[in-house]
């Protein structure tokens, strides 16, 4: 009877967190959470993987995620191209010569015709997320002195023509966009998966770290925001020395020794 | 029995007595070898990295500064006109008196210094290294007062090759009062209070730089300043306006004056300047603040 007024009448189970019900239904979920196992992904990572039951989803228009960021010294990275995360067809290469003369807007301009979205800071600690879509390009507002040495966490929900950030689940940017989010026109094609920063971007040193990308295949409600698990992870979890004192520079070395090692391996099982 | 009353009875009291005596220490928390310092006494060093280390964490730096005596300070200020895209000097603007970020050469902010010398304005009272800089000026009476009383000068980077110097301006520091100064970095963001009441809060254009090793302590004074500085305290992690309060309440009284503890009670026995006569022939007259004009029953 209950699932007979769930369907005509008023909804009765809730299938996942905030849905309208009352009844809360475990077990369906159209989420999935990647690099969560403390230490930082390899370079131009791709997610959601092959056996994943995300795959194939289109994430254009329709799609939400969070993601767990620690940033630590700035000034040992090149200002113009701190990517912390983007969304292509395929891993972006390196351009073919980055000094002086590459600015903030050479790096915007590479990446989109490159990819579909792109999450970096800019030359300070603001943090941008910036959409390709069709010939348009349209950024979130900056969000001003995200925190130095301290986790936390990112969320964006895009939902038609409208996409929203949250900074540790309390909502800084909104933005209602003339037409729905699409494909670049000129730029990448093909399925779109979501990449780690590339070798190229964040140097000499890694000064942003990630953990607990969590994906959904669907716009999610402020609820599921809030609610969203695992919690923020603390500032051991990105697989660093939190001690803002010592540079960790043997951590580093062996972190991007790890992750060279493991792209290596990714990118000869994509060949 | 009678005698273990006694003992107990006598060890209750001395506890007693130990915790009013003491009490106060408890309550005054601060960090490093003394509890003030004199400001008259050039590059002290009050904190070193055992106790506390600024970094690019978010942190906050507490501190208690009483001024007896400064310069005087004139007027106007040298001031540059800032139509230049980034400044090469580090000077305010003519036209409002706000400084931007003056550009280092590289990594060599030497083009960026203030002053020190006896012609400049200012005056740096505390500093870690080149990194973070208290500076003041003088005092003049209410009718020329400085157009840049005090401010913080901090070092920020875009990159490992290109820093900047940029100021957070401050209020002036009240003169012959005690004044509890609290700063506080987030990210970008500087909030300074004085007392638990905040002055400023103010983001710089670039991300601040950690000190390197060599830079670490906090040292403070300046010759031609008299008074006293102290109840430092640094601590990782931002403070807010509740815990900046509750912090004033522990360490001030009612009157803003810090609970100091005379390592010496019988300091207040020390001789007068001139013990056998009045050697300048002037009397030791005080303002009680720094706006009033010095007044005196004498011609």
């Amino acid at each position: 009877m209950l699932v007979v007024i769930n369907y005509t009448v008023t909804p009765i189970f809730s299938f996942y967190p905030g849905s309208p019900g009352v009844i809360p239904v475990p077990g369906i979920t159209n989420d999935l959470v990647f690099w969560k196992d403390k230490t930082q992904p390899a370079f131009s990572d791709p997610v959601p993987k092959k056996d994943d039951k995300l795959y194939g989803t289109s994430y254009i228009k329709m799609f939400s995620f969070g993601i767990d960021l620690y940033v630590r010294e700035l000034a040992t990275s090149n200002a113009s191209t701190r990517l912390i995360l983007y969304k292509a067809g395929a891993p972006i290469p390196a351009p073919s010569k980055i000094d002086a003369t590459f600015t903030g807007d050479s790096f915007i301009n590479y990446m989109k015709k490159r990819s579909s979205m792109i999450m970096y800071l800019t030359d300070t600690n603001d943090l941008v997320i910036t959409f390709f879509s069709g010939s348009k390009q349209y950024n979130t507002a900056p969000i001003k002195n995200i925190p130095l040495y301290t986790p936390f966490r990112i969320t964006l929900v895009v939902e038609d023509k409208m996409f929203t950030t949250y900074l540790n689940s309390k909502q800084v940017f909104q933005r209602l966009v003339p037409e729905s989010i699409a494909m670049p026109s000129d730029g990448t094609s093909g399925m779109q998966l979501f990449y780690s920063s590339p070798e190229w971007t964040n140097n000499p040193r890694h000064s942003i770290y990630v953990q607990n990308f969590h994906l959904w295949s669907r716009p999610i409600s402020y609820k599921e925001v809030i609610s969203a698990r695992p919690a923020l992870a603390l500032d051991k979890d990105f697989g660093l020395s939190p001690d803002a004192a010592t540079p960790c520079s043997s951590d580093s070395s062996s972190i991007v020794a790890a992750s060279k090692a493991v792209a290596n391996t990714v990118t000869g099982l994509l060949n | 029995m009678f005698l273990e009353v006694f003992l107990f009875v006598g060890a209750l009291l001395l506890i007693l007595y130990l915790s009013l005596r003491y009490g106060r220490y408890i309550k005054t928390q601060y960090q490093g070898p003394k509890q003030t310092y004199d400001l008259s006494i050039p590059e002290t060093t009050v904190i070193t990295p055992t106790d506390f280390t600024w970094t690019l964490a978010p942190c906050t730096l507490r501190f208690a500064i009483y001024v007896d005596a400064s310069p005087k300070t004139v007027m106007t200020v040298d001031c540059i006109d800032h139509k230049a895209e980034a400044p090469e000097k580090f000077a305010p603007d003519c036209a409002n008196y706000s400084y931007r970020p003056c550009k280092c050469m590289g990594t060599d902010c030497g083009r960026c210094a203030l002053d020190s010398s006896d012609s400049g304005h200012m005056s740096k009272l505390l500093s870690i290294g080149e990194y973070v800089q208290l500076w003041a000026s003088g005092y003049t009476n209410q009718n020329d007062k400085p157009y840049v009383p005090a401010l913080l000068k901090i070092r920020t980077g875009l990159d490992s090759g290109q820093h900047y110097m940029e100021a957070i301006p401050l209020p002036t520091i009240p003169l012959q009062k005690w004044t509890m100064i609290t700063i506080v970095k987030e990210g970008r963001r500087f909030d300074v209070y004085y007392g638990a009441k905040l002055q400023i809060s103010k983001m710089t254009t670039y991300p601040p730089l950690n000190p390197d090793s060599g830079s670490q302590n906090i040292t403070v004074g300046n010759k031609k300043w008299g008074g006293l500085i102290g109840m430092f305290k640094g601590t990782n992690g931002a403070s807010y306006a509740p815990e900046v309060q509750a912090d004033a309440h522990t360490i001030l009284d009612t009157r803003g004056i810090p609970y100091i503890n005379d390592p010496l009670p019988w300091s207040a026995f020390v001789l007068p300047k001139c013990f056998f006569g009045n050697c300048t022939g002037l009397p030791d007259v005080k303002p009680p603040n720094q706006f009033m004009v010095y007044q005196t029953n004498y011609s």
